[in-house]
């Protein structure tokens, strides 16, 4: 036996193992009693195996997190998602605009119907200014589908700020809503047009990218609630029933009890029954930031972002309330679900000039949002995001 | 024409002078033969027998037989000191194997083995702290190669499926590594000339 046979063909490390045959360990054990350097060698690799041993906990742990390969299976799949995703997208926008066309012509004319919606108005071709009726969008969509984060997918038709009411007005055919010319950028219908003219387009159609981003945006996540917080009192939740609670004691502290049953449904993504408890404790403390806060949440995560928009207002009532970012922050994104950027847009502002944690993310989100209202009705200078 | 030389003048290894010196009663003798074996009498141990603490009380036992056994002058190929001792060793470690029984400490008073050596003791020491620290600096990818093959036992083919990775990258990486901490902390030895 030589070094050479040691180093080239495992030898060490199959002794160490204890792998080799009782002749050539014997031959092996006689040579690292004469080769200083094969001892070493021998030594090195077991100080590598105990080093390994005792942090093998460890490796396996991170070994665990998974590893990004980029192969080209994943190229294959990420781009089959992508054209799936788009193409069903824009399959949707097809039925969506042709289910549309069909309860036009089955529904009867309701000609106020905008002024409280203030969604996109459109007639068919060929309707007369006595046919002519406004119509949402949304009347012939399908049900609202919660969002990965729990929240409702965003309307594809936008309120860009323009609040103003308006008077109902004959639009144009739908190929014009689809493509507006440029000219029409500031989207204003002009209260004097005559009937049956055709009006300037009010907002444009989303492109499947811009659903896409706006869905994005829309998404919501659950945010934390730690019982030792704030909304707690350091207290951890007691077994408390409706019954129970309604039974006796204030009602701040009935309220207050339905509180951190809701908190307890709420960590466990029970959101429905935490709203339901919230409800009840919003009666007892009506305006602790803390319940409203919570339950404009569980609304949103719900899929009913009109119904979270009070609660979370009542929170930012109250200039120092703890939660204020928190409150503006998620109103943002309520308002996204309903395509409101304008509005998103204020909210996201005020959630990024408060301190704390949720700055950072408003800010980014905020940018996003200026973008994609950019996109949709043309750069506008005065609420560009700092 | 070159004649095979069997003259009694031929220079005797170092073995052979070590296995005369201590006949001879030299305790510095029996210190170097100590100092010779011991890492590697130690690293027997704790290979045949999975037991540190065992391959401790082991390796001074079979130290002791040896010198006994040169004492006594039981030796009769004196060149042949490694294989002597690795004989001794494999029989006294056999025999606790199938005792599993802790032989008494040492019953030979005159002879005073050191514990350690302090330099060696630092430099072992310092070489498991550079151990650490190399195999820190590894990536998680080459830890878990080198854990599964070297601790786990797992062959490289099966460390290749486990980590989705190509064998000859598994292979080539393991090697790369292993003589990279190798050549690291091996030192080249004068010792070594085989």
């Amino acid at each position: 036996m030589n070094c050479q046979n040691v180093g080239e063909d495992g030898i060490a490390e199959k002794y160490l193992k204890g792998e080799l045959q009782e002749p050539l360990q014997d031959e092996f054990e006689v040579h690292i009693l004469e080769c200083d350097r094969c001892l070493q060698l021998v030594e090195t690799l077991d100080e590598m195996r105990t080093t390994l041993a005792d942090r093998a906990h460890e490796i396996r742990a991170r070994s665990t997190q998974p590893v990004f390969r980029f192969r080209f299976w994943t190229l294959a799949t990420a781009t089959a998602v992508i054209v799936f995703a788009g193409l069903g997208t824009v399959q949707w926008f097809r039925v969506h605009h042709q289910a549309s066309g069909q309860s036009v012509a089955q529904q009867p004319p309701t000609p106020n119907e905008n002024r409280e919606t203030g969604r996109v108005n459109s007639s068919l071709p060929g309707e007369g200014p006595q046919e002519t009726r406004e119509r949402s969008v949304s009347a012939a969509r399908p049900q609202k589908t919660p969002s990965p984060g729990g929240g409702a997918a965003p309307r594809s038709e936008l309120d860009l700020g323009k609040h103003e009411p308006e008077p109902a007005v004959p639009t144009p055919p739908a190929d014009q809503i689809k493509r507006p010319p440029p000219d029409n950028q500031e989207a204003k219908v002009s209260p004097a047009l005559p009937r049956g003219s055709t009006p300037k387009v009010r907002a444009p159609t989303l492109s499947p990218e811009q659903a896409v981003e706006l869905y994005k945006l829309g998404m919501v996540e659950a945010p934390p609630y730690a019982f030792s917080g704030f909304a707690s009192s350091g207290k951890q939740p007691r077994k408390i029933t409706s019954e129970g609670a309604a039974a006796g004691g204030s009602p701040a502290s009935t309220g207050r009890a339905l509180f951190q049953k809701a908190m307890v449904a709420y960590v466990e993504g029970r959101y429905r029954d935490a709203s339901d408890s919230l409800e009840g404790a919003a009666e007892g403390e009506p305006k602790a930031p803390d319940v409203n806060f919570y339950l404009g949440v569980c609304r949103l995560l719900l899929g009913h972002p009109d119904d979270s928009i009070q609660p979370l207002k009542k929170v930012i009532d109250d200039a120092k309330s703890p939660l204020l970012q928190s409150a503006h922050f998620y109103l943002a994104k309520t308002y996204l679900q309903k395509a409101d950027l304008k509005q998103a847009e204020t909210e996201l502002q005020a959630a990024s000039d408060l301190p704390g944690r949720l700055q950072t993310a408003s800010k980014s989100l905020l940018k996003r949002v200026h973008n994609l209202r950019s996109a949709l009705e043309g750069p506008h200078q005065p609420t560009a995001p700092r | 024409m070159a004649t095979e030389s069997t003259s009694p003048d031929i220079v005797p290894t170092k073995e052979e002078r070590l296995v005369v010196r201590i006949r001879g009663g030299g305790p510095a003798a029996e210190e170097e033969l100590v100092n010779t074996y011991r890492r590697a009498v130690l690293l027997i141990a704790t290979v045949r027998t999975r037991d540190r603490d065992a391959a401790n009380d082991l390796s001074q036992e079979i130290l002791i037989a040896v010198l006994k056994a040169l004492r006594a002058g039981q030796i009769r190929e004196s060149e042949k000191l490694g294989a002597f001792v690795q004989g001794t060793a494999r029989n006294i470690i056999n025999n606790y194997l199938r005792s599993r029984a802790r032989h008494p400490e040492s019953d030979l008073a005159t002879v005073q083995l050191r514990a350690s050596d302090p330099i060696e003791q630092l430099e072992s020491s310092e070489r498991q702290r550079l151990v650490r620290q190399e195999l820190a600096k590894l990536s998680i990818a080459d830890q878990q190669i080198l854990l599964l093959s070297l601790v786990d036992g797992h062959s490289l083919a099966e460390v290749a499926h486990r980590l989705n990775l190509s064998h000859d990258a598994v292979r080539a990486r393991k090697s790369r590594m292993v003589k990279r901490m190798i050549n690291k902390f091996v030192r080249v030895s004068q010792k070594c000339g085989s």
